[in-house]
């Protein structure tokens, strides 16, 4: 950990880096959080590697485990059919 | 014959408020996926996943006469579904979860120096790798920041309806959510370094 890294830019930096991935911060906390990144190495490679998290995070959604299978929708609807009728 | 499947969720809504069971049926395909996927990934079994998800629409059936449409159909179905689905983990862990509900600090800017390479695989091989160990750091994370983890990053839901869908302020989505990112990303880069140190 270089001695760069302790500043207190840096440490303003990494609390702001989810909200500058999403696009949250206001167009002057933008500006400002570019310009440090630009110039400060240690924190863009750290920007680049929650953002690779992230990216990654995205693809669990495709996986096929979280299909719903074709029996557990039958029997949701079974069971729906049944319960709701005695209400 | 009406054609229920060209119909927007808030006629549907309302549709299956006036008892018409073919509405809430279309209601209940509609969201039956995407439902039983978010209930596997807070719950992590099929059978618990099940369970919750005929809960969830039977709380909806029951509920339907009530909901005035504050929020969006979507965003009150996946409220229904993630408190039953907290509720029994809560119930499944005995409150083990509570008692170790909060993640270590962030080793701050520390390990900023790895490539980012690493991260980004492009072979399909260490991408499946890095998918199942990202999977098994998600379920490392306690409850209140694998909730909003889930919901934000795989769901893709926004910040403010991830709110709404818990309750909670858009503030406390954001700052859970940049913990839960960092956290990850620590357990995936480690998990690398370790192999990169073996080989």
């Amino acid at each position: 950990m270089s001695e760069h890294h302790d500043c207190t830019d840096c440490k303003r930096i990494f609390e702001k880096l989810s909200e500058y991935i999403d696009q949250e911060l206001d167009q002057e906390e933008c500006l400002v959080f570019e310009e440090h990144i630009r110039n400060c190495r240690p924190c863009l490679e750290f920007l680049e590697t929650l953002h690779s998290t992230i990216k990654l995070s995205k693809q669990l959604d495709t996986q096929e485990t979280y299909r719903i299978p074709r029996d557990v929708s039958l029997k949701l609807h079974e069971f729906l059919k049944k319960e709701c009728k005695l209400l | 014959m009406i054609d229920y499947k060209s119909i927007p969720d808030d006629s549907l809504v309302a549709q299956a408020q006036k008892k018409d069971y073919q509405a809430f049926e279309e209601l209940v395909k509609r969201y039956e996926g995407r439902i039983y996927g978010h209930t596997l990934r807070l719950l992590g079994n099929r059978e618990d996943a099940e369970d919750v998800l005929q809960e969830t629409f039977l709380n909806m059936f029951k509920g339907l006469e009530n909901f005035r449409g504050d929020s969006s159909f979507s965003t009150w179905i996946y409220r229904i579904a993630t408190n039953n689905a907290l509720m029994r983990l809560r119930k499944l862990s005995h409150g083990e979860r509570e008692l170790n509900d909060e993640l270590p600090p962030p080793e701050s800017m520390k390990r900023q120096a790895l490539a980012s390479h690493i991260l980004d695989p492009k072979d399909t091989l260490l991408e499946k790798e890095m998918l199942q160990e990202l999977n098994k750091a998600v379920d490392r994370l306690p409850e209140k920041y694998r909730t909003i983890f889930l919901l934000r990053d795989v769901e893709e839901f926004s910040t403010d309806r991830t709110a709404k869908v818990l309750g909670i302020s858009e503030a406390a989505v954001k700052s859970r959510l940049h913990r839960a990112r960092l956290y990850i990303r620590e357990l995936l880069l480690k998990k690398y370094e370790e192999k990169a140190e073996i080989q």
